[in-house]
C-alpha cells in the first residue's frame, strides 16, 4: 500500500505541469486581471488595451518555439495554418498586423519584466519571480 | 531595387531594436493557379480553355507597409497578375490614420466593400476554395480612389465594423464583351458586420452614378432618339443611379465551415437587366485537410421595353419593327442564367502554403447573349490546381 501511494505522489506532482503548461505574464506591477477571452482579443488584435485602459503589446513567440503551438492551440484555439489565414486577410486588408515574434521563452520573461506594457506566453516551468502570472492554459 | 533597400534598410534596424518608433513591414502572397476545361466549348465565364493553361489566376503580390507612428501608416500593394502579363501593378495604396481607438480613416486607392472577401480577394491562402465563387463575385472592377471610414466597437460579446466609403472608379469595363472606358461617380456605401464567436455576418450597400458609354448600347440609345426623341437617356449609361446590395453570413463552428452570400445590382434608366445571385459553401476541417462544396447561381430578372409603340423608320431598320418591340428583344438577348456545383479540397502541408485542388460544373440554364457559349451552352466543367501562399 505505501508502494502505491508513492508511485500516486509524483503523478501528482507532475500533473501541474502537464495540464498547465503555458503561462501568461505581465509585468508584476501590472494588476490587470484578465480571463482566457480578453487574453485571445489582445492576440488576435481584437482589443488593444488593457481593461485598466493601459496600451497592451501582445508578444508572440516564432512559430519553431513549443510554446508557440501550445498557446495558439489552448488560448486562441486556432492551429497555425487557420492564424496564418486569419492574419493574411487583416495584414493584406490593412486592418491590422500581427504581433512581433521574440525567439524562445528567455527573451519573453526579459521584455516582460522590462515593459508594464508587454504581455506574453511562455512554459509555466520557466517562471521567475520578475513576472506576474496571469493565467495557465 | 535600390528603393527595396531604402525600404527594408528600416526594416531591418526593427529587427535589432524592439522599440523603433517607425517601421516597414514587407509581406507577400503568392498564387500559381493551373486550369483546364473538360471541353473547348469557350465558355465565356471560365478563363480557361481545353488545354491547361497556368496564367489566368496565378499572382504574385507584395505589399508595404510604414508605420509612421502616432496612428499614421502608409501602405501600398502592387500585384503581378498573370492575366495581365505579369506587369506589376498597384492595387491597393493608401494612406491610413488612426483617429482614435475606433475610428481609422484611410485615403488613396482602395478596395470596394462589395462582398465578404472583397478585402482579400486576391489572397488565396485567406479561404478555402482556388477562388470565391464566380457567380457571385462577378463585378469586374475591385477597387476606388477615394476615403473610407473603419469603425470598431464592442457590444457586449458582439463585435461590430464598419466601413463606410466615398470616392470614384475610372476603369475599363465590359471587358470580356464591349471593352469601353467608363466611370463610376460619387460612390458612396457602407458595409456592416458583426460577429461573434463562431457567427459572422455583413450586409453591404453601394450606390454610384453610372457612366459608361458602351458603343453597343449608344447605337440603340441612338435609334430610340430617333423614334421617340429624347429617350436616348433611358437607354444610355449616362450617370444613371446604380446600386448594389449584399447579404451574406459564416458559419465556424468546431470543424465546420458554412458560408452564404446573396446580392443584387441594378442600375436604373438604362438598357440594363437587374441581376441576382447568391452561393452556399460548406466545408470540412480534418485538422490539415479541408475538402468543400459550393453551389452557386446567377440570373438577370427581365425587364419590359416601354418607350414608344412607334415603329422604327425604314432606313434604321427594315423590317419596321415598333420601338418597343426592338427594345424588347434587345433586352432579352442580355438575360442569362447559369449555376455551378463546386466540389474541392484544400490542403494545409506548409505553415504558410495550401494545396488545393477543384472541380467545378457550370450549367448555362438561360443564354441569349455574349455570357456563354453559342454552340453547345448547356454546360461545361473546369479541374484547377492551386499552389496559395503568404509570407
Amino acid at each position: 500500500m505505501m508502494k502505491l501511494k508513492l508511485c500516486i505522489l509524483p503523478l501528482i506532482c507532475c500533473s501541474h505541469f502537464v495540464f498547465a503548461d503555458i503561462a501568461v505574464i505581465v509585468h508584476p506591477s501590472n494588476s490587470n486581471a484578465m480571463d482566457a477571452s480578453a487574453i485571445s482579443r489582445l492576440f488576435l488584435g481584437k482589443s488593444k488595451k488593457f481593461p485598466d485602459g493601459s496600451v497592451a503589446i501582445p508578444l508572440n513567440q516564432i512559430d519553431a518555439s513549443s510554446a508557440t503551438g501550445k498557446f495558439n492551440s489552448k488560448a486562441l484555439k486556432k492551429s497555425s495554418s487557420q492564424l496564418k489565414a486569419y492574419w493574411s486577410k487583416l495584414v493584406f486588408t490593412g486592418k491590422g498586423s500581427p504581433p512581433k515574434s521574440v525567439d524562445n521563452d528567455l527573451a519573453v520573461l526579459e521584455l516582460v519584466a522590462s515593459n508594464p506594457n508587454i504581455i506574453g506566453y511562455v512554459d509555466a516551468n520557466v517562471i521567475t519571480d520578475k513576472v506576474k502570472v496571469l493565467t495557465t492554459f | 531595387m535600390k528603393q527595396f533597400y531604402v525600404y527594408m534598410l528600416p526594416f531591418i534596424s526593427l529587427l535589432c531594436s524592439f522599440n523603433a518608433i517607425s517601421e516597414v513591414r514587407i509581406n507577400g502572397f503568392a498564387s500559381i493557379v493551373a486550369g483546364q476545361d473538360t471541353d473547348n466549348k469557350a465558355f465565356i465565364n471560365s478563363p480557361y480553355t481545353d488545354e491547361i493553361d497556368f496564367k489566368p489566376e496565378s499572382k504574385f503580390a507584395l505589399q508595404v507597409s510604414a508605420d509612421l507612428s502616432q496612428g499614421l501608416s502608409a501602405t501600398a500593394q502592387i500585384i503581378a497578375r498573370g492575366a495581365n502579363d505579369f506587369d506589376a501593378e498597384f492595387e491597393w495604396a493608401y494612406l491610413s490614420y488612426e483617429l482614435n481607438d475606433n475610428h481609422t480613416i484611410r485615403a488613396g486607392k482602395l478596395r470596394l466593400p462589395f462582398y465578404k472577401y472583397s478585402d482579400y480577394l486576391d489572397v488565396g491562402y485567406a479561404y478555402p476554395w482556388i477562388r470565391p465563387p464566380r457567380a457571385m463575385y462577378s463585378l469586374t472592377f475591385s477597387t476606388y480612389e477615394g476615403l473610407s471610414l473603419l469603425s470598431n466597437f464592442t457590444l457586449s460579446d458582439w463585435d461590430i465594423a464598419s466601413n463606410l466609403i466615398y470616392g470614384n472608379v475610372e476603369d475599363t469595363f465590359f471587358e470580356t464583351t464591349s471593352p469601353t472606358e467608363g466611370q463610376l461617380k460619387d460612390i458612396y456605401g457602407i458595409n456592416f458586420q458583426v460577429s461573434k464567436d463562431w457567427f459572422s455576418a455583413y450586409i453591404a450597400y453601394v450606390a454610384t452614378d453610372v457612366f459608361i458609354p458602351t458603343s453597343s448600347i449608344e447605337s440603340v440609345a441612338q435609334i430610340s432618339d430617333a423614334v421617340s426623341p429624347g429617350s436616348g437617356t433611358q437607354i444610355s449609361l449616362d450617370s444613371d443611379y446604380g446600386d448594389f446590395l449584399g447579404l451574406g453570413f459564416t458559419i465556424d463552428y468546431h470543424n465546420w465551415l458554412l458560408n452564404s452570400e446573396w446580392s443584387k445590382i441594378a442600375i436604373e434608366e438604362s438598357l440594363t437587366l437587374d441581376n441576382e445571385q447568391w452561393y452556399v459553401s460548406l466545408a470540412y476541417r480534418f485538422d490539415n485537410v479541408m475538402p468543400y462544396v459550393t453551389y452557386q447561381t446567377t440570373e438577370t430578372k427581365r425587364k419590359t421595353a416601354n418607350i414608344s409603340d412607334s415603329a422604327i423608320p425604314v432606313q434604321i431598320h427594315p423590317a419596321q419593327p415598333s420601338l418597343n418591340n426592338f427594345l424588347q428583344s434587345v433586352l432579352d438577348g442580355q438575360m442569362f442564367e447559369y449555376n455551378a456545383y463546386t466540389i474541392g479540397v484544400k490542403y494545409d502541408f506548409h505553415d504558410s502554403a495550401a494545396l488545393k485542388f477543384e472541380y467545378n460544373r457550370y450549367n448555362d440554364i438561360v443564354d441569349i447573349g455574349s455570357l456563354g457559349s453559342f454552340e453547345n451552352p448547356e454546360s461545361s466543367g473546369n479541374f484547377s490546381v492551386a499552389i496559395d501562399l503568404v509570407f
